[in-house]
């Protein structure tokens, strides 16, 4: 297979990337794919079993299961996104700032990283959706993005530090590169890779930290197709209703496994000496 | 050494001190409406004058640097704040459900210890083999199931289809409190049954354990079985392996003696942060086990605006955390020569 | 990788992987043995014992400062009263109290107590623990003082007699005292030595022991898991004839882990809510489990003594315009909600005094659910009110509380179909609670009135405001001249007639205003002791279920 790049080749990896692309396709395409809305369908139609009207059965609102779950990609991926988005520039830049720079300042950045570190994610989320009041896939959002930032801006410092002292710094600094250029040109894509591999890894945990959430009480808005949510309010029903709880559960594990597998290609395919070959 | 210790020790206050922070403003400054909620929380009937107390008795008006000082006496002087749902200090709480939750982990992290290591060190010697497999399928599992989803599963199959465990949940039968008390001794259960040569309280102990510690440590499983794996793999090609090998020593002295000794290097920098898991995990592991642990107490106070509670359960969490890395940075400079003077 | 290494290798695995399950299958194996072991000793040690799974925590078992139903439940087999409500009576009835009279005005109850009754300290009941009692929660100020607004005081008559003088006439005072929180008798002996009576204070001691005459006493209380009652062997009752040993109430809060133990059989009485209780059905029936679900009571269909609704607030944009909340009254489906996600376990609300209620309006004339006189409604707003309506209003509620995800999208989704945005946002029950108790309050919040003793008053409570501030539990519609001089008259009134009239002059003065949305009135079906072993036999509770273990035993 000449075609394939090198990760690509271990089948877990392919079949991880290839759900992860299904995934986001779901995510855009949800509206075209999905035969119902995900909140059609009223209480008449409630706990219909899966069948060929409705292929994984209905919910407690009588809402199509199938359709909600392609739904449930959009919060997934949406809500991984910002997060990461957040959470990567964030720590980027502290990094960044803490590794190049010398001195008192770095250390302190340094040091609010560890703090940040400190927090076991999910109680530090907990803390922060119940004082902003708000039960809400936004306030989700911060909450998680408060605690996530803190590793990237980890991975950011020590690929700052170990390049910084490489030669070729050195020689474009002393040549009179001004720092942004030094940190545009040659730290930061030395830094890329970790970084990518850290995120493909935490789309998959920004999942369950989500559904662990919902689980506790703080989901996303109600009738939000959210697959945590989802889980974690049928559970009351599973006794009777199976599907309820299964279908979304097995799109939280596909995902999450799909991440996780493409995560772990990707750190084998930048780093060969993890490679498990 | 000791210099090394002394430092990182510095480190962890600074950062403890941080984290103390954080929480308070979690705690004081986001929130809105604060004594209006707890003046709700203690009286039928919220008046002006029931509010004016309350904000007296939590300082609420006084400039926040001062609020500040307030909390921090309160953790300084071991009650932690006082609850304002329960009406006690809330460290009384705290360490009534806190040897609970140790215990949880304790087992858990055992567990995934004598699971995971074995595991995937056969996983290495015997790629692709069915214990590779399985291994890999359980580290997925491990990795990507809600751990609610996996504890309610637990629960059906175990306790409800084939009768092994005796309760769904809970920490001891009372049946078995009943007859055969447990002792107070350290607090632990397990430990105080088996200290006090209570048969009986012992394995009823160990078999609600079961449940609640397996949910906990699959996640811990999957890390672990496959960072053993990996290091397992890179380890056995190395020269003084092979050296071993070509002096005739038996494979089996290879493997489990030369080779999952220095493997083990990067399966021991992961059991510090699996603290942060186990602290995470308990918290859900605790709500499906209704184990009357720290974690679910937390999740009590968060859903009755106890933010004293909540507050000193993140700020201790953190603690919890911080000196687990530090014992691993200490066991890991302690077992690698190269570190130990960083 | 040499062949041969593998295959030995994978047999050591083999044997290695059969040490880990053993270690494993040890915490398993040990179910069968203290299974094995316990089944013959213990069963004769610990038989006799009752094993109710449910689903409420409790804080605080001190009567005078304990507050909400998950405490007062426990509390009822703790401390007598002076009279109580036996099988499902409206009425009170002698309890400690032998006889009571009233004098001719309806302000002074004078109650003689049964003598030679002792506390499980061993001090003997006189007037004076009575008048100790109901002083110590007027002091302590901690308790649900709403209960009794209309004492003034109490007096010591002689050592068996006790006086309590009230504000105003009160037909309902003798029911009242059959409350655990009004006239729990404790100690005072005993409440003196810990402490004795501090304003805003608990007393840490008489909150996890007792110290009254009760047919149980604490045997162990695992803080968040369980309370295990066990028998007061000199209470007055006597135990003569079949009774329990002890009373095991764990806390087990997931409703499916109920169900997997009750199914099993390892749980005499659990808690199972209505959207379990057509599966529950179902199994019972297929699988012929020894389990009943009670529905009916001496012949009636069990009525819940509590109601479910919206409350709309009468001071606040847009709910203030009458117009709108006649609207939002008109587009809620309470016939489907009820159907579908009370699964048939309700009626509707017919009035704030539900049925089985002196008081309560037989021919209330119902909303119904139609959305073009919903729109209509709307329609017919004032600006000011169309304004603040189509920012939308948010509707605060707890879940699974009173509507459920279920019903409040199925209230949006109505109210979508005729252009008004209604936006969901799920709180805690402390904030609830708050946004209940106290001014301005918020324009929609879900409410839930649990009776906690069978008069029309306590049903009205939410619209007091000589209690509750202005505005106050939700809005439902108070600090109106009208309501607050109707509710006066009524709770004064001594002929059943006169009374019934006025409540029924309040209830439509409130339909006329759409004061409130009347989601349903739950069947007492949906009581936490719904779902029992047929060998539970003699369970008793009161009209608010309060259970009384004492009249039960296990046989069969």
């Amino acid at each position: 297979m000449p075609v394939l790049p090198k990760p690509l080749r271990n089948p877990l990896v392919l079949v991880g990337s290839g759900v992860i692309v299904a995934l986001f396709l779901v995510a855009a395409l949800a509206p075209v794919l999905a035969p119902y809305g995900p909140q059609s369908g009223t209480l008449l139609d409630r706990f219909e079993p899966p069948g060929p009207r409705h292929w994984f059965g209905t919910d407690s609102s009588g809402f199509d299961i199938f359709s909600r779950v392609l739904y449930g990609a959009r919060p997934a991926v949406g809500s991984g996104l910002i997060v990461l988005a957040v959470s990567t520039s964030a720590g980027t830049a502290v990094g960044l700032l803490a590794g190049y720079g010398r001195g008192a300042w770095g250390e302190v950045l340094l040091r609010i990283t560890d703090v940040f570190l400190a927090f076991p994610g999910l109680l530090l989320a907990m803390a922060v959706v119940a004082a902003i009041q708000q039960r809400t896939l936004w306030a989700i959002v911060v909450a998680i993005s408060l605690r996530w930032w803190a590793p990237y801006a980890r991975i950011v410092t020590a690929q700052t530090l170990a390049i910084r002292e490489r030669e070729y710094v050195e020689a474009a600094r002393s040549i009179g590169a001004r720092h942004l250029r030094v940190l545009l040109r040659h730290v930061l894509p030395n830094a890329f890779s970790p970084v990518v591999v850290q995120a493909t890894l935490d789309l998959g945990a920004i999942i369950l930290t989500t559904a662990a959430l919902s689980f506790i009480g703080f989901g996303a808005e109600p009738g939000t197709p959210d697959w945590g949510r989802m889980v974690a309010d049928g559970r009351q029903y599973m006794r009777d209703h199976w599907w309820v709880v299964l279908f979304p559960g097995i799109a939280i594990f596909f995902a999450v496994a799909a991440f996780n597998l493409a995560g772990d290609g990707a750190r084998d395919a930048f780093d060969p000496r993890l490679r498990g070959e | 050494m000791i210099g090394f210790v002394a430092r990182r020790l510095a480190t962890l206050v600074a950062v403890v001190f941080g984290a103390m922070t954080v929480t308070f403003v979690i705690a004081r400054v986001i929130p809105q409406n604060v004594a209006q909620i707890w003046a709700g929380v203690q009286g039928f009937k919220v008046t002006p004058d029931v509010i004016a107390l309350v904000t007296r008795q939590y300082h609420l008006n006084e400039p926040l640097i001062v609020q500040y000082g307030y909390y921090l006496r309160d953790l300084a002087s071991g009650r932690w704040g006082t609850s304002p749902v329960t009406g006690r200090p809330v460290a009384v709480d705290i360490l009534m459900y806190l040897p609970n939750t140790m215990e949880l982990a304790a087992a858990a992290l055992l567990l995934a210890v004598a699971v995971s290591v074995p595991m995937g060190v056969v996983a290495a010697r015997a790629r692709n083999s069915w214990v590779d497999q399985a291994s890999r399928a359980l580290a997925l599992i491990g990795v990507a199931a809600p751990t609610f989803w996996i504890g309610l599963l637990l629960q059906f199959v175990f306790y409800y289809w084939l009768g092994w465990v005796r309760d769904p949940g809970g920490m001891l039968s009372d049946s078995t409190l009943a007859l055969y008390p447990v002792r107070h001794v350290t607090g632990f259960v397990v430990l105080d049954a088996a200290l006090t040569g209570n048969g009986p309280g012992l394995l009823d102990a160990i078999n609600h354990l079961a449940l609640p510690a397996i949910s906990l440590a699959l996640p811990l499983v999957a890390l672990l079985s496959r960072m053993t794996r990996s290091s397992m793999l890179e380890v056995l090609n190395q020269d003084y392996v092979r050296t071993a090998r070509a002096k005739g020593m038996p494979e089996w002295r290879v493997t489990w003696r030369h080779a999952l000794r220095n493997a083990l290097m990067p399966t021991v920098t992961v059991l510090g942060l699996s603290t942060g898991w186990l602290l995470t995990g308990s918290v859900v592991t605790e709500l499906i086990f209704y184990w009357p642990g720290v974690g679910r107490y937390a999740v009590g106070a968060v859903t009755s605006f106890d933010f004293p509670a909540v507050t000193a359960y993140t700020a201790l969490a953190a603690l919890i955390f911080s000196l687990a890395n530090l014992l691993t940075d200490i066991v890991y400079a302690y077992v690698d020569p190269r570190i130990r003077f960083a | 990788m040499d062949r041969r290494h593998s295959a030995t290798l994978s047999r050591r695995d083999v044997l290695r992987r059969a040490l880990a399950g053993g270690a494993l299958g040890m915490g398993f194996g040990a179910g069968w043995l203290s299974r094995a072991a316990g089944t013959a000793s213990a069963q004769r040690a610990i038989s006799g014992t009752l094993q109710v799974a449910w689903d409420q925590v409790q804080d605080n078992l001190d009567p005078q400062t304990a507050r909400g139903n998950r405490n007062w439940w426990v509390l009822t087999e703790l401390y007598d009263t002076l009279t109580y409500l036996p099988g499902y009576s409206l009425d009170a009835k002698p309890y400690l109290a032998e006889s009571w009279t009233v004098s001719g005005n309806g302000t002074v109850y004078t109650f003689k107590l049964r003598r030679g009754v002792k506390f499980t300290t061993g001090s003997e009941l006189t007037a004076e623990a009575v008048k100790y009692s109901i002083d110590r929660m007027q002091s302590t100020k901690l308790g649900p003082l709403f209960l009794t607004v209309p004492f003034d005081h109490a007096d010591v008559v002689d050592r068996y007699t006790v006086r309590f003088v009230l504000k105003y006439p009160y037909a309902a005072w003798p029911v009242i005292l059959a409350h655990p929180a009004v006239c729990s008798i404790v100690d005072p002996k005993i409440a003196e030595a810990h402490g004795g009576v501090q304003p805003g204070k608990r007393n840490e001691y008489l909150s996890a022991n007792t110290a009254g005459i009760g047919a149980w006493t604490i045997d162990r209380w695992d803080q968040s898991q369980r309370i295990v009652l066990v028998r007061n062997p000199d209470y007055w009752r006597g135990w003569k004839g079949p009774h329990l040993n002890r009373v095991v109430l764990e806390t087990v809060p997931e409703e499916q882990t109920r169900l997997l133990r009750l199914e099993k059989g390892d749980i005499d009485i659990a808690t199972v809510n209505a959207q379990s209780l057509p599966g529950l059905e179902d199994r019972i029936a297929r699988g012929h489990l020894p389990i009943g679900i009670e529905k009916a009571k001496n012949g009636q269909p069990l009525v819940s003594l509590s109601t479910m609704q919206v409350n709309m607030n009468n001071k606040l944009l847009p709910t203030s315009d009458i117009n709108v909340r006649k609207g939002l009254s008109y587009a809620f489906n309470y016939n489907l909600f009820i159907s579908k996600v009370m699964n048939g376990y309700a009626v509707r609300m017919a009035g704030m005094i539900p049925r089985g209620i002196l008081g309560h309006v037989s021919d209330y004339p119902l909303v119904d659910f139609d959305l073009t006189k919903a729109k209509a409604a709307f329609d017919a707003a004032s600006a000011q009110a169309k304004a603040e309506l189509a920012k939308g209003v948010t509707l605060r509620y707890v879940p699974g509380y009173v509507l459920g995800q279920e019903g409040a999208v199925m209230w949006q989704q109505d109210l979508a179909k005729i252009g008004v945005r209604l936006i969901l946002q799920e709180i805690d029950q402390a904030t609830l609670s708050s946004l209940q108790t106290s001014a301005p309050g918020v324009p929609l919040i879900e409410g839930r009135w649990v009776g906690d003793f069978p008069d029309p008053d306590n049903f009205i409570s939410s619209a007091r405001t000589d209690y509750w501030p202005p505005r106050g539990f939700g809005a439902a519609f108070a600090g109106d001249a009208k309501t607050d001089s109707l509710i006066e008259r009524g709770r004064m009134e001594q002929n059943p007639a006169r009374r019934r009239a006025i409540y029924r002059e309040l209830e439509l003065y409130f339909r006329d205003q759409y004061a409130i949305l009347m989601v349903a009135e739950p069947s007492g079906v949906l009581n936490k002791w719904n779902a029992r072993a047929s060998w539970v036999q003699g369970f008793q509770y009161n009209p608010m279920f309060h259970p009384l273990f004492y009249e039960t035993y296990k046989q069969g």
